[in-house]
């Protein structure tokens, strides 16, 4: 559900993540409602449902690639 | 001497069915298409952004991916407008809008990464984040007028 409070915190999310502050929220992506939201730092709801706004994330791939013996490792 | 391939590769088959799964369960609203087609594969969904504007996204897996980074484009609306009702693609490539010059139909092409910093291991689901990032950044742009740069699409 989009809320102008949420678009406020995501927009000062990205502005922090861009000056280099350490952000005070974290942004998850709600598979059910498939929406972009941020959220306290600490918070644990709905982990399973959510997809986190990680450097982890981004490299999945590589995280599980030794374990499954995939393909397109290296760039 | 370059060699020309017609299909997919086995690797690269394994990979995009790893990427499938993948996506069928981060974002399942998001697709597939043209899956066999060598260096046409598509991934498509829309966005609702937090301000309740809608989006339609595609990830173009060109031949060379994983190791090539695939293109990111928004493919609705069309054009797309900026700031003071500024069209997009009127940029062409642009560091401070993170946009590429259009390679495919005028759609706006999204700067994910850059091709220097591309990592066949980065993900599809990955690439779509930064678009979601990315069109936040617009509709923050659209407000202010400050430049798409100013927010971060690095997570």
């Amino acid at each position: 559900m989009a809320s102008d409070h949420n678009s406020e915190q995501v927009q000062r999310w990205m502005e922090d993540v861009a000056k280099q502050k350490v952000p005070q929220t974290k942004l998850i992506f709600d598979r059910e409602t498939k929406s972009l939201i941020s959220v306290p730092i600490g918070d644990q709801k709905n982990g399973d449902k959510v997809l986190e706004f990680t450097p982890q994330e981004a490299t999945r791939f590589a995280s599980i690639r030794s374990t499954l013996h995939l393909p397109g490792t290296t760039s | 001497m370059v060699m020309l391939l017609s299909t997919w590769s086995r690797e690269q088959q394994i990979r995009l069915a790893w990427e499938e799964n993948l996506l069928r369960a981060e974002m399942p609203h998001f697709q597939f298409n043209n899956r066999a087609t060598f260096g046409n594969t598509t991934v498509n969904g829309s966005y609702t952004s937090t301000a309740n504007n809608s989006y339609s996204l595609a990830v173009w897996l060109k031949a060379g991916f994983p190791h090539q980074a695939p293109g990111l484009y928004v493919t609705s609306p069309m054009p797309l407008y900026g700031h003071n009702g500024r069209a997009i693609q009127s940029y062409g490539t642009s560091h401070f809008m993170h946009v590429w010059e259009s390679d495919w139909n005028t759609y706006v092409k999204i700067c994910h990464w850059r091709d220097d910093n591309w990592s066949a291991s980065y993900t599809i689901v990955s690439v779509i984040m930064k678009g979601l990032l990315w069109l936040e950044a617009l509709e923050a742009h659209r407000r202010t007028g400050r430049k798409i740069d100013s927010y971060s699409l690095t997570y």
